[in-house]
């Protein structure tokens, strides 16, 4: 087995070589329907792996009623330091909710100053402890809400809710278009590998006649589709690579408008393989297609 | 070795390239087939290593029925079966070691014996300096003296050779067929399809003629019938 697995793999490497530029056709289709393919993966698993970030840990807003006394406040502060799960919580008075506005959207500074009275309430800042399970938050909204001055705990679910809806799209899209892209390399893979048994299909003959059995004529054939497979993919993977350095070079830490510093992680090992091994798959169905529909014919002693 | 009984062969329906041909080579033997052009000594080389099934009869060669052979078993009796053929069959892309040398790579022979072979039977026609070359930066000489090597290299059963001195000058072709004789006496069975009636002559072997696709001669039976 390891003889013919040694003499089909040189023959496939002395093919591809004669070929190269003929096979340097395929291998661009894989990279490219890869590169696609990853891109799609990575964007889909950093988002994941944000939402997952944000979702860990708990932020909301306690917004309270208008004019409450410091008594009051103290009550509510009371109610958030006798929580165990409360790591952080900051009063956040109608002056500070004002002026946080018009730091962070200046262009309304304007519409703001026009105002007659300050519409934004006063409220409490609380960020819970990383790994808090919902139903501890729920008891504590539960806890808060009790309170006559707590108008509103806010938490805003729906943006989880559209972020999950966006990675989903994403992750979909990056499947719809991979699998189009992985399909049309299979085609172009088979295609050129029928070119390559087109020209020599002489040498195939004279295989035979000399006593080679299919295997040792089909193999080459079969192993140069896997390696142009592996080729393809992991110039894609490449590619990605490469990408994704020059994006992290220009791009991170400036992602101020998501109110986070903006980091795309590289996709992880066992994503890599999996892309190079559908790679090597993609080849290796092209070259099957292709011998079934023509080298059966031309291998078959019938 | 060889046993032909009754084989028709057509190409097209009416016409027959081969007529109830029915003839026997020994193991050992050397014979030559010969014939006009288009007699049908290519058709019958080519049933031998079943490259074509016969319309009709039957075909023993080296105790297997290659009429009725399982199709996963061809490859094997086509390594025992060393072949010259007309037109060379040599593989463009490949160097004249590696053409010599296909089929023991193929059977996993390691590169220092394919190596020492290759140079054993190149030595024997006169090409032991052109291993590196490619066919095409060959002569027609001396592609037919690659397809010689190729079919010696791996010891065969029986040798079938298709005019395998049509592109060779007279000295070349004499030591070709002293080559074969020598084989021949080591045990290989040989056929050599040719219509060099000189070579015949000088050789003073076993002829088979075919006419029309039908054996008209066979020196062999007329040999056991003297015998008789």
């Amino acid at each position: 087995m390891l003889r013919y697995l040694n003499f089909a793999f040189w023959e496939a490497v002395t093919s591809l070589w004669r070929s190269r530029v003929l096979n340097l056709l395929s291998i661009g289709t894989i990279m490219f329907a890869m590169f696609v393919l990853s891109s799609f993966i990575l964007v889909g698993y950093n988002l994941e792996s944000m939402t997952v970030a944000w979702r860990d840990q708990i932020r909301f807003n306690a917004f309270l009623a208008e004019g409450t006394e410091e008594e009051s406040l103290n009550e509510i502060r009371e109610i958030l330091a006798s929580s165990l799960v409360v790591e952080e919580a900051t009063y956040i008075s109608k002056e500070d909710a004002r002026d946080k506005f018009g730091n962070d959207f200046a262009s309304y500074t304007t519409a703001l100053e026009a105002l007659q009275e300050n519409p934004f309430p006063a409220s409490f800042q609380v960020s819970l402890m990383r790994g808090t399970k919902r139903e501890v938050f729920k008891k504590l909204q539960q806890d808060l809400e009790r309170h006559e001055r707590v108008e509103e705990v806010y938490y805003d679910e729906e943006v989880f809710k559209r972020l999950d809806f966006f990675v989903r799209l994403i992750r979909l899209a990056g499947w719809f278009f991979g699998s189009v892209m992985v399909f049309s390399s299979i085609f172009t893979i088979s295609n050129v590998l029928k070119l390559t048994f087109f020209t020599r299909r002489e040498e195939v003959d004279i295989m035979k006649l000399v006593g080679a059995s299919r295997a040792y004529i089909r193999g080459p054939f079969i192993i140069e589709g896997i390696l142009i497979g592996i080729l393809g993919s992991t110039s894609g993977v490449i590619l990605l690579y490469l990408g994704h350095l020059v994006f992290d070079h220009y791009v991170s830490g400036s992602g101020a408008f998501l109110m986070t510093s903006l980091r795309i992680y590289f996709l992880p090992l066992s994503w890599v393989i999996l892309l190079l091994v559908s790679g090597a798959v993609s080849g290796l169905l092209g070259s099957l297609f292709s011998l079934h529909k023509f080298l059966e014919e031309h291998i078959s002693y019938h | 070795m060889i046993h032909f009984y009754h084989v028709h062969q057509s190409y097209q329906k009416n016409i027959l390239a081969l007529k109830d041909v029915t003839f026997s080579c020994n193991r050992g033997e050397f014979v030559f087939l010969t014939g006009a052009s288009g007699a049908g000594k290519t058709t019958l080389l080519k049933l031998i290593i079943r490259e074509e099934v016969p319309l009709e009869g039957q075909i023993v060669v080296n105790g297997q029925n290659v009429s009725s052979i399982p199709v996963g078993k061809i490859p094997r009796l086509r390594r025992e079966i060393g072949v010259v053929f007309q037109d060379f069959k040599l593989i463009k892309s490949k160097t004249v070691f590696e053409n010599v040398t296909f089929v023991l790579k193929t059977l996993g022979v390691d590169l220092k014996e394919r190596r020492k072979r290759a140079y054993k039977v190149l030595k024997q026609v006169g090409l032991q300096h052109k291993t590196n070359a490619y066919p095409l930066e060959l002569s027609g000489g001396e592609q037919q003296r690659v397809a010689v090597a190729r079919s010696i290299v791996n010891d065969p059963v029986l040798l079938l050779a298709d005019e395998p001195t049509g592109n060779l000058d007279p000295d070349m072709a004499i030591e070709i067929m002293n080559l074969f004789s020598k084989i021949n006496r080591r045990g290989t069975t040989v056929l050599v399809a040719t219509h060099d009636p000189e070579m015949i002559r000088r050789m003073g072997k076993r002829v088979i003629t075919l006419n029309q696709g039908q054996v008209s001669h066979d020196t062999g039976t007329q040999m056991e019938e003297e015998g008789k």
